[in-house]
């Protein structure tokens, strides 16, 4: 693995299809999403489908798990994090692992020109990228 | 004199060393013990209720224990991964329970002298986001995570990564001129 292969799109990654529910709907039912799809994350879109914001695992911990601090049937979009850091497809892996980095960030939606969420990178998708770029290597190729 | 200069400054980037060691080397020949881990003493017992492991976790911004015996080896982990496909959405339920309900028994570990490498082949093949390091006794040293092997990637390639825009260039917001 070498620095050129950090240019290359990020669709080089194991990326995934996103878990998407409205804004109005019930955290409960945005937790029942995520666990049925096994997902790290679940996306909330407006009427047209446009992404408004991501709501995590740490999220469910951080704001409805912890003690005293539970009503899994308020709106999802009451403890969603609202505009977060999106990338496009054709966007380099390295963008990704900049946003990772200095943000903090686990789940990075890639949206298309209307702002629809079409995929999902997370920071697993660069440990699977690694583990390949091992087995190259160990395998005798140079990159 | 600006063609000196020129020159100078074409030769000094010339001899500037712009490589690095390949990456898969150095993740095969450095310990998983120089990783940057946090919490290393942060663990759990099996009694732990499942509500104090949730609030531990928040309090230390950590997304998984290890949960140990009264010698301190390693006999489980617990994940917010678990928490959200065991306890939730009825989480009062869960709250009081203990943590046992709900922990991975004799989970996949890496041992403080294997490598970055070993422990990447092993988070990938098993689709794990966190690996316990032990040592000799299997006592608990720490919890690695993909952001850990993240950063470490980050380390490797500080000047591509760091950089950056904050966005790629070509979708940057335009910007009205002065006055327009």
């Amino acid at each position: 693995m070498d620095a050129e292969q950090l240019q290359q799109p990020i669709t080089e990654l194991n990326i995934y299809r996103p878990i998407v529910v409205a804004s109005d709907s019930p955290a409960r039912d945005a937790i029942e999403k995520m666990k049925k799809g096994r997902g790290g994350s679940v996306l909330i879109v407006d009427e047209d489908g446009a992404l408004l914001g991501i709501f995590t695992e740490r999220d469910a911990l951080n704001k409805l798990f912890q003690q005293g601090n539970k009503s899994l049937d308020q709106p999802i979009s009451n403890v969603m994090t609202a505009r977060p850091t999106t990338l496009h497809m054709d966007d380099s892996i390295v963008y990704a692992l900049h946003h990772m980095h200095v943000g903090g960030y686990r789940h990075i939606p890639l949206i298309d020109d209307d702002r629809k969420p079409a995929f999902v990178v997370s920071v697993r998708s660069m440990v699977d990228y690694l583990a390949q770029r091992l087995e190259a290597h160990e395998l005798g190729e140079s990159k | 004199m600006y063609d000196s200069v020129q020159e100078d400054l074409n030769r000094f980037e010339e001899e500037i060393d712009h490589t690095y060691p390949e990456l898969p080397d150095v993740a095969l020949e450095t310990p998983v013990s120089e990783l940057q881990m946090r919490n290393i003493r942060l663990t759990i017992r099996p009694e732990t209720t499942i509500g104090q492991v949730v609030d531990t976790m928040v309090e230390n911004n950590v997304g998984c224990l290890p949960v140990v015996d009264e010698e301190g080896r390693l006999i489980g982990i617990v994940t917010e991964r678990d928490i959200l496909l065991k306890a939730a959405p009825d989480f009062d339920a869960f709250a009081q329970k203990p943590t046992s309900e709900i922990m991975v028994n004799n989970p996949t570990t890496a041992h403080s002298d294997d490598t970055i490498g070993t422990a990447i082949r092993r988070m990938h093949d098993g689709h794990y986001r966190h690996l316990p390091i032990v040592d000799d006794e299997r006592r608990a040293l720490a919890v690695i995570s993909v952001r850990n092997i993240m950063e470490f990637v980050v380390e490797h390639f500080p000047v591509e990564v760091l950089n950056l825009p904050p966005q790629p260039i070509d979708r940057r917001p335009m910007r009205a001129p002065e006055g327009a």
